[in-house]
Order: C-alpha cells, then structure tokens, then sequence
C-alpha cells in the first residue's frame, strides 16, 4: 500500500470536502432559497458576537481613520467652506419653494409630500473585496426590515438590504459591481441608472451620447421601485467620457455617502402613515 | 487534554472568522488587506495535522461565505484545499523555521487569491488585474506580520511531545 494510513484518511476527508464544496457551489450559483435561509441563520448566529467585536475594535478604527483624515484636513476644509455658502443660499431658497409647492398642492388637490417610516442602524461589519462591498447592520425582520429596502444616512443614498435575517441583514453598497439603481439627474431630469464598478467606482449608465450631462450635476433616486423613494441624494457627476464603440456616456459619480466612515444608517420601511 | 486544545483551536477560528468580517476587512480602507483564516488555517494544518486544518478550513471558508459572498463554498474550497497541501508539505520534511513559515504564508497567500479570481473567472464575475496585482503584493506581505501573532497561539501546547521525542521515536 503506497499510502501511509494517516495520508490515505486524509486524502479521503479532502475529496469528500471538495465533492461537497463542488455541489454547494454549483447550488449557491443558482441562487437556490436554501443557501438564503442559511445565510440568515448564520447572520443571525453571528449578531451578538459581531457587534461586541465590532464595538471592541471601534476605536482602534476610528484612530487610524482620524490619522487619514488629518492628512487632508486643509483641502477639506476648503472644499466644505465652499459647499456651506452654497448650500446656505440653497437653504433658504428650498425653504420657500416648499411653502410654496405645499400650498400649490393644497390648491389643486395633491397629496401634501410625507415624510419616510425609518428605522435606525448600527453598522455591525463590512466586506469589501474585488467583487463586493457590503455592510452588515444590526436591525432585521424584527424590526420590520426586509430585502429590498433603501439604506441611507445624512449624507444620501447607502444600499440596498439584501438579505435580511431576524437581527441583522445584509446590505450592498452603491460600489458593489452588482449595484443597480435607478437615478435622475436633478437639473435635467433625464432617467438613468447608478451601477457599482469593479474598480468600486459608481457609473451613471445609459446616458446617450446625445444627451446634454454636466460634471457637478446632482444625481437622485428615480423612485421607479416602491421600496426606494425618489428624491434621495446619490451623488455627483464627477467625470465624463465617451468611449467611440459605445452609444452612451461613460459618467463617474461621486457619491455622497462615504462608505469608509458610515457607522449609522437609516432604513426606510415605507412613507409615514 | 489533547481533545480540549483541538476544541479549543476550533473556537480560535470561529472568532478569527467574526474578527475577519468585523474589524480585518475595514482595514482594507488604509491598503491593508490581510487573510487571517488563511494564516490559523495553515497553522492549524502545520501543529494539529491534516484532517484539521482540512475540516476547520472547509468550516470556516463555508462561514465567511455564508456571511459575505456572493458564491457559497469558493472560500470553502479554498480553505480546506491550503489545509492539505499545508500538510503534505510538512509531511515532505518541510524544516521548522521562521524562513520556511514565511516562505509557506507567501506562496499560499498568492496560491489563495490566485485561485479565488479563477473560480470567480469561471464565473464569469470580471476582475480588475491593477487591483488583483496589487493584493498580490500587500497580502503576502500582511499575512506574514499576522503570522508572528498566530503561530505562536496555535503551537502553545501542541508541539511539546514531539519536540522532547516521544512522538517520531521508533
């Protein structure tokens, strides 16, 4: 017997396991409900433990955070000076354009704007590799979070949930390369979509070449899917290209939301009743 | 005694697994990208032997895909695959010192993230070769510095026996 008896046993372990994995594979790739449930066993498995672990390095995070950021700190400065006074001139204007909107709406009958049912959220982990980027949070189907759902914080638009379990659930970011949401161009209302790219960049798709884009013009959700309201902020046109082959622009977007630092994030459930 | 440590190790690679989804994969942030299951699975496979490193390589892979993947099973195989050739090679005479662990992290570091972007090839997931290019050369190199915090958790108590010569004497 060529094998020695300690090889030979584990020679068998490693096939059973790569049979087993094989099948697991190839049932995971078409995307069968088993592999879903379990992912929710196992997100609700992990809860607890994740968010001790995830408070306990926090800090630790939040150090080598504040040393990148104190590197940039003058240009941001600069840059948020210059976004305030903006900003502040835009404050007042939109605070009489919603009078005035509200009134027109009283006038002729439309439903005053309601405001989103949320619900808050820990961010209790993070995955970001070549092929994804997505947060876990801390609230779940016992909280009245389901798949589908829009994930947002003061900045904008953060994900989408994708998987949600009894105490926690899954969401995929914006960057995510399977991210796919539909968006406006604020200024010229023209309809496009936000989809995430394998170098974690955002692209505006489907803009056609004919049509006029500009680098700065702020981008929001479409609203053309029930679980994501319209109007919330994406991000902004940052650069624009055209690529001979293609029929479209090839449109970067900056978005709002800064993954990296996103620590709480609001689910909407839906409009307030 | 034996069986405690064993139960013991396992427990250590379910909270490398919670480490790795709530604090590791954050650091990717500053450019640090670092596999800790890669490195407690080749040291599980190096001092409690092959069927270890195989079986808690194929659990621990089966969680983090569970948790985080979009294909269940890729980090599964992965795993469980390194756990063997781990030990086959420390059954083919591999010398222990710090140079050959350090040689072992390297190659199956690259072996790990060349084998995650074929299988995700092969489904058709693309992949950006800048970024693959560039995890080739900052993991190794993170694994390696992990390797000096895990190593020596793995091996307390198990390599005592052999090392007084109980174990290979004839």
């Amino acid at each position: 017997m060529a094998f020695k008896n300690g090889n030979f046993k584990n020679l068998i372990v490693l096939l059973v396991i790569v049979v087993l994995c094989v099948i697991i594979i190839t049932i995971s790739f078409k995307q069968s409900n088993i592999f879903q449930s379990l992912r929710t066993v196992s997100l609700d498995f992990l809860n607890p433990i994740q968010e001790k672990v995830y408070s306990f390095f926090n800090p630790l995070l939040k150090f080598f955070l504040s040393i990148k950021n104190y590197i940039d700190l003058n240009q941001k400065i600069e840059l948020l000076e210059k976004e305030n006074a903006s900003l502040l001139k835009d404050y007042a204007e939109n605070i009489n354009l919603k009078i005035e909107n509200n009134a027109l709406r009283k006038l002729i009958g439309l439903e005053i704007r309601k405001d989103y049912d949320t619900v808050p959220a820990k961010v209790i982990g993070y995955y970001d590799s070549k092929w994804q980027s997505e947060i876990i949070i801390n609230v779940g189907k016992t909280s009245g979070v389901y798949e589908g759902m829009a994930v947002v914080n003061e900045k904008g638009l953060i994900g989408i949930i994708i998987a949600s379990a009894e105490k926690s659930s899954q969401v995929r970011l914006l960057t995510d390369p399977q991210s796919s949401i539909g968006a406006r161009i604020l200024s010229s209302r023209k309809l496009g979509v936000v989809e995430g790219g394998i170098d974690k960049l955002a692209y505006l798709n489907y803009i056609k070449i004919s049509e006029d884009v500009f680098k700065g013009d702020v981008l929001i959700t479409a609203g053309l899917n029930d679980l994501i309201p319209e109007g919330i902020l994406i991000g902004r046109v940052s650069k624009i290209s055209i690529i001979p082959t293609s029929p479209y622009k090839k449109i970067v977007v900056d978005l709002f939301a800064d993954f990296k630092e996103v620590e709480y994030v609001l689910v909407i459930k839906g409009l307030k009743k | 005694m034996k069986s405690f440590l064993k139960f013991a190790h396992f427990l250590f690679v379910l909270i490398c697994v919670i480490i790795q989804i709530s604090f590791i994969e954050h650091l990717r942030i500053f450019f640090i990208s670092i596999d800790l299951i890669l490195v407690v699975v080749i040291a599980v496979a190096l001092f409690d032997g092959g069927v270890y490193g195989i079986f808690y390589g194929f659990l621990a892979g089966l969680l983090l895909d569970l948790v985080t993947s979009k294909i269940v099973g890729v980090n599964a195989l992965i795993y469980s695959l390194i756990g063997y050739l781990t030990f086959k090679i420390k059954e083919l005479g591999l010398k222990k010192t710090i140079l050959n662990y350090i040689i072992l992290i390297f190659f199956f570091s690259e072996i790990d993230i060349l084998l995650y972007s074929g299988i995700y090839y092969l489904f058709s997931l693309q992949s950006s070769s800048a970024k693959l290019a560039l995890e080739m050369i900052i993991n190794p190199v993170c694994n390696i510095l992990i390797m000096f915090l895990v190593f020596p958790l793995i091996k307390a108590g198990t390599v005592k026996k052999e090392e007084i010569g109980f174990v290979y004497k004839d």
